[in-house]
């Protein structure tokens, strides 16, 4: 072994600390490997779910089992999946604690060592915390909670809430959308519900933290949040599992409403360790005037697919993708954006670096669909990718389709790497060849990392830092 | 025979921009608008040439006496209105000569056709004058043009298509020293008993190669002080303060 | 088809399947018509009013598949296909060449050579020419190659390109596609460049209600240079889908891609391309853009632009745009006393035209200009 790689796996060791620990399975609840209808029932009876859920399960079941590995277009690696290798559902019970007081120790100094409980008292207005398939808890602000704002589980969302959550449950993205939709839809578990009433306009984000604890699992949670006319919010979501030597899925899916004039911004650091299978489909509707944000950050796990969409279905709604994705060895960041305009004057915009290091492989995959009978629809793309070392790999693949001559559609892609003159600038005053490198690389981003609010843009960096450690000398 | 203004009126997007401007360039003679950004010089140019983003809601254009409002932006160009633009366009894939070419074709008579000869010729003659290489002709319209080789070719095509009101507007921007002399030369041997012009600028500098016959002030909208050659000097001296007073 | 002869090449024919909906190289595309399963061989060719005479080239005039004029010591005919590969979906297509072509032309040089190749295709049915370039070691070599219809009737033509440079040559190669409205035309186009190599391809796509291209350019040797350049003007019906591939097989390799596609009518453009770099080809400076321009408000253009990138040490760009005119342009050129109509089209006209000047050579710009106006003048 030579020393680079030497330092690279220490450096992976190190970022990997940040999540990787684990304590002793404690489940009450465990579906046993493999999926069949029985693991669907076992979950439907554990979760007392109303019987339109588990017939919505089992529908979903026999579309995932019809439905072919997207290999044709995407990577051989999924096949590496081994789905009766994988547990579906543990839990140790399906309704989460209000109280940090209340949750077991082991799931508090998980999250404490995580930072969750700290980071909502300073500026989170409502937080759930997944172990496993349930949330260990949930809470959002009373305040908030009196304005009517409503965040909670979506087990809690379908049962309690069913009159506001079932009209868009799996409308936005519908059970046959792709393999692992319907996957989803039949072993959903976890994930939030979110209303917000009109005119309410959250001021702190609200935050879900997913945590993988127990190996040879699959985390499949599921999201719905509406934001009602007027009303804005922004969602932050924070993941880690500890490194195992077996493969984890996770496969979310997250549906997003947003009512005329409505605002939602939807933010990620996706921090997997570099065992999971991270394929995720993420949708948004924008109603009129309304603004769907995807803010998306993806460091961590071995392959993420996910390609968040919105569909502009009202005049003048927007639709926005900010997307940053680090590759490093054994890691392949298979991102992009879906952009469809289905109403006249709607603006979406999509801007993705990604940065590949060592033998690392990012890849972007983009649709911006402009249909016939519009007017007055703008697109905007650009993709660049930043490539560190001789064997790190990008690809780009997008898909404009325009019908009409009253669109304006850019879409702009390239390629580079550090440049050298740059790096011997920087050296030339003192920074050591990490660090030029580090600076050049946040430097590459630092427009989108602004995108972010403040305490994840310096954890953001941080973690680039650290991933930069070592990919040079 | 005269460029008339009466009661112009014009807004963008609903926002009134001109506010009743009247204004009277005779034939013959060099007229001057200086005022503050944001007065409205540039779209008073705009309005007159055409431009169908700004909304005319009251007063009219007469060229020679004729209301231009019923013509499109290219019938008042054969009209006689030549407008040098401050940010003159970018025409990919289209030389200066046949872009020169098309556009005095156009002012020819229905089965008529241009002489080439003759085109170059004159082309040529008038690039010279305008120390412009020859080179020009075959690059695409303005495709990368300095902002100086820009302000040029507007001055050109004023030359070549020989108009009877010319409006420059703000022609002396990004132009060193010796590209304003030269720009200057060539408006100026196109000053004749014929032809009027009206120079909108900022500065005062532009005003000392082409002396104009009046200087107007404008402000919000309006003409609000009108003057000999003198009024640009006392301007570049004590600036725009007066408006503010008088305000 | 006929069912007695058989040969190796007629048997992967058969082994093979139809494009079809699932592959990836057909995403948007009318993969249907690529099956000719139904249609018979072309019959016998008639003459034709021949275009002006190109100074200083060599005409060589075929009548279907028959060379009724033309010789050159560097042009030799061919009774068979070279036997195409297709890369970007169409195998099957290319086996059919392979199997059936058997007409076209060979040019071999190292010296200083224009050779134009005239197609006059008449009546019903399956044409099949075949073109093999080899511009030897600092040859200088300029071709012009171009499809006419003679008559109004649905000819299928499936034609296959093979261009090899050798070190040091010059190619420049240009293709009017001017058929009727009725008829289909595939062609398989394959390049490699040996270093110092550099060729300028360009094609200008006016006819046809439905066009396949597969363009697959390999450059193979350092400070190569392959430029490949489009013009499509699709009116109506139409239909052009082009596939291309750039492939960077060595070091301080360049290639550059432009296509410029003017949407009239229905006109319907689909283009894929993807700049391939090999591992290790570092220094590669690789470029693809797509320009779609829509004229109406029923046209539809679909663009997969691509990167698959292995290397570092690279320069690596693409961009796509679509857009109507710009209403800046159009103000200017009216400002100057330019009619709208003419000052549209004239803008147009000059977004092709930026495409074909990259071939730096005014003969060939000259004439692909000329077919470019015909084909706006017919819009009109």
């Amino acid at each position: 072994m030579n020393s680079e790689t030497a330092t690279v796996q220490q450096v992976a060791l190190e970022k990997d600390d940040i999540g990787n620990f684990s304590f002793p399975e404690n489940h009450k609840f465990d579906a046993g490997y493999g999926l069949s209808k029985d693991t669907i029932d076992y979950i439907s009876k554990v979760k007392n779910e109303p019987e339109w859920v588990n017939e919505f399960r089992h529908k979903a079941l026999e579309v995932f089992e019809s439905k072919p590995m997207p290999t044709n277009w995407a990577t051989e690696d999924l096949n590496a999946i081994d789905f009766d290798a994988i547990r579906y559902y543990l839990s140790d019970g399906a309704t989460p604690k209000r109280s940090w007081d209340e949750v077991p120790p082991e799931v508090l100094e998980t999250f404490d060592r995580l930072g969750v409980p700290e980071q909502e008292r300073a500026f989170l207005a409502g937080v759930e915390a997944q172990y496993d398939s349930e949330a260990a808890y949930s809470n959002v602000k009373e305040a908030l909670a009196d304005e009517g704002v409503i965040f909670v589980t979506c087990s809690e969302g379908l049962k309690e809430h069913e009159e506001i959550f079932r009209p868009w449950f799996g409308k936005v993205i519908p059970t046959g959308d792709n393999k692992f939709s319907a996957l989803n839809s039949a072993v959903m578990s976890g994930g939030s519900f979110i209303y917000i009433p009109k005119g309410v306009k959250v001021k702190h984000p609200l935050q879900a933290y997913f945590r993988i604890n127990s190996e040879n699992f699959g985390q499949f949670e599921r999201t719905l949040i509406i934001a009602d006319e007027g009303s804005e919010v922004m969602y932050m979501e924070g993941c880690t599992a500890p490194k195992f030597e077996t493969a984890t899925l996770h496969s979310a899916v997250v549906e997003l409403v947003a009512m005329k004039g409505a605002k939602i911004q939807y933010i990620t650091v996706q921090n997997w360790s570099s065992n999971v299978f991270n394929l995720v489909t993420k949708r948004g509707l924008a109603h009129e005037d309304a603004e769907i944000r995807w803010i998306d950050c993806n460091i961590g796990s071995r392959l993420t697919m996910k390609y968040p969409g919105v569909v502009m279905k009202g005049e003048r709604a927007r639709g926005e993708v900010i997307s940053i994705a680090l590759a490093n060895d054994g890691q392949h960041q298979d991102t992009g954006a879906k952009m469809i305009h289905a109403a006249n004057n709607t603006t979406s915009n999509v801007i993705s670096k990604s940065i590949s290091v060592g033998e690392g492989r990012s890849t972007y995959r983009g649709q911006v669909h402009i249909p016939k009978h519009l007017k007055g629809c703008k697109n905007n793309t650009e993709c660049d990718a930043l490539l560190i070392n001789p064997k790190s790999r990008t690809d780009t693949y997008p898909a404009i389709s325009v019908k009409g001559n009253q669109h304006v559609t850019q879409h702009e892609a390239s390629v580079s790497q550090v440049s050298q003159e740059m790096l011997f600038y920087m050296q030339q005053r003192g920074l050591s060849e990490t660090q030029a490198m580090s600076l050049a690389v946040n430097g590459f981003i630092n427009d989108l990392v602004e995108e972010f609010p403040m305490e994840y843009s310096v954890e953001l960096k941080r973690l680039i830092d650290l991933e930069m450690e070592g990919s040079v000398g | 025979m005269s460029l008339t203004i009466e009661n112009l009126q014009a807004s963008v997007d609903g926002t009134p921009i001109l506010k009743g401007l009247n204004l009277e360039i005779p034939a013959g003679e060099v007229h001057a608008i200086m005022g503050p950004n944001g007065s409205g010089k540039s779209t008073l140019s705009k309005v007159i040439a055409g431009h169908d983003d700004y909304d005319v809601t009251g007063g009219k254009v007469l060229l020679d006496g004729v209301d231009i409002a019923e013509l499109e932006v290219d019938e008042r160009s054969r009209a006689g209105i030549f407008l040098a633009f401050q940010y003159p366009a970018e025409v990919p894939g289209v030389s200066n000569a046949n872009f020169l070419r098309a556009a005095l074709q156009a002012r020819m008579p229905d089965g008529e056709e241009l002489d080439a000869v003759e085109f170059y010729q004159s082309m040529y003659a008038k690039m010279d004058e305008l120390e412009m290489d020859r080179k020009f002709t075959k690059r695409a319209v303005n495709e990368g043009f300095s902002g100086g080789e820009k302000k040029r070719n507007e001055i050109l095509q004023m030359m070549m298509l020989d108009p009877r009101y010319a409006l420059l507007d703000e022609t002396d921007s990004g132009l060193d020293i010796d590209a304003l002399k030269v720009v200057a030369k060539g408006v100026n041997s196109m000053r004749s008993p014929q032809r009027g012009f009206l120079v909108i600028t900022h500065y005062q500098r532009l005003l000392d190669y082409i002396k104009p016959d009046v200087v107007h002030v404008m402000s919000d909208g309006q003409i609000v002080k009108s003057g000999g050659a003198e009024l640009a000097l006392e301007l570049e001296k004590n600036g725009y303060d007066f408006l503010k007073q008088t305000a | 088809m006929s069912a007695t002869l058989t040969s190796p090449a007629l048997e992967k024919f058969d082994s093979l399947d139809w494009p079809a909906r699932t592959v990836e190289n057909w995403r948007f595309g009318s993969w249907k018509e690529a099956n000719l399963s139904s249609v018979q061989p072309i019959g016998a060719g008639a003459p034709a009013d021949l275009p002006a005479e190109i100074e200083g080239a060599a005409r060589f005039v075929f009548q279907n598949g028959e060379l009724i004029s033309g010789s050159h010591e560097a042009v030799t005919p061919l009774s068979e296909s070279f036997g195409p590969e297709s890369r970007l979906g169409s195998p099957k297509l290319a086996a059919l060449h392979a199997a059936k072509s058997d007409h076209g032309l060979t040019i071999t040089t190292s010296g200083e050579e224009s050779i134009e190749i005239i197609h006059l295709v008449t009546g019903e049915g399956l044409l099949l020419p075949s073109l093999v370039i080899n511009a030897q070691a600092g040859a200088q070599l300029r071709v012009i190659q171009r499809f006419i219809s003679t008559d109004e009737a649905p000819a299928v033509v499936l034609t296959a390109v093979d261009v090899n440079l050798a070190e040091k040559a010059e190619v420049k190669y240009l293709v009017t596609q001017e058929l009727n409205l009725a008829s289909k035309f595939i062609r398989i186009a394959d390049s490699c460049l040996q270093s110092s190599a550099n060729a300028k391809q360009a094609i200008i796509h006016t006819g046809s209600k439905w066009v396949r291209e597969e363009t697959y350019s390999t450059v193979d040797g350092s400070d190569g240079q392959s430029h490949i350049l489009s013009v499509a003007l699709p009116d109506s019906d139409q239909e052009f889908d082009q596939r291309t591939f750039q492939h960077h097989g060595s070091r301080d390799t360049y290639s550059n891609l432009l296509f410029k596609n003017t949407l009239f009518g229905k006109g319907k453009t689909i283009f894929s391309g993807l700049i391939f770099v090999d591992e290790g080809a570092h220094g590669t400076d690789a470029y693809q853009t797509c320009r779609n321009l829509m004229m109406t408000d029923h046209c539809e253009a679909h663009s997969m632009p691509g990167l698959e990138i292995n290397a570092d040490d690279v320069k690596c760009s693409h961009g796509s745009t679509s857009a109507r005119v710009s209403e800046e342009e159009i103000f200017y050129l009216m400002a100057r006393g330019i009619q709208p109509k003419l000052a549209r089209s004239l803008v147009a006209k000059g977004f092709s035209a930026e495409a074909v000047e990259k071939l730096e050579d005014e003969m060939l710009e000259a004439l692909a200009l000329k077919v470019v106006e015909r084909k706006f003048a017919a819009v009109d």
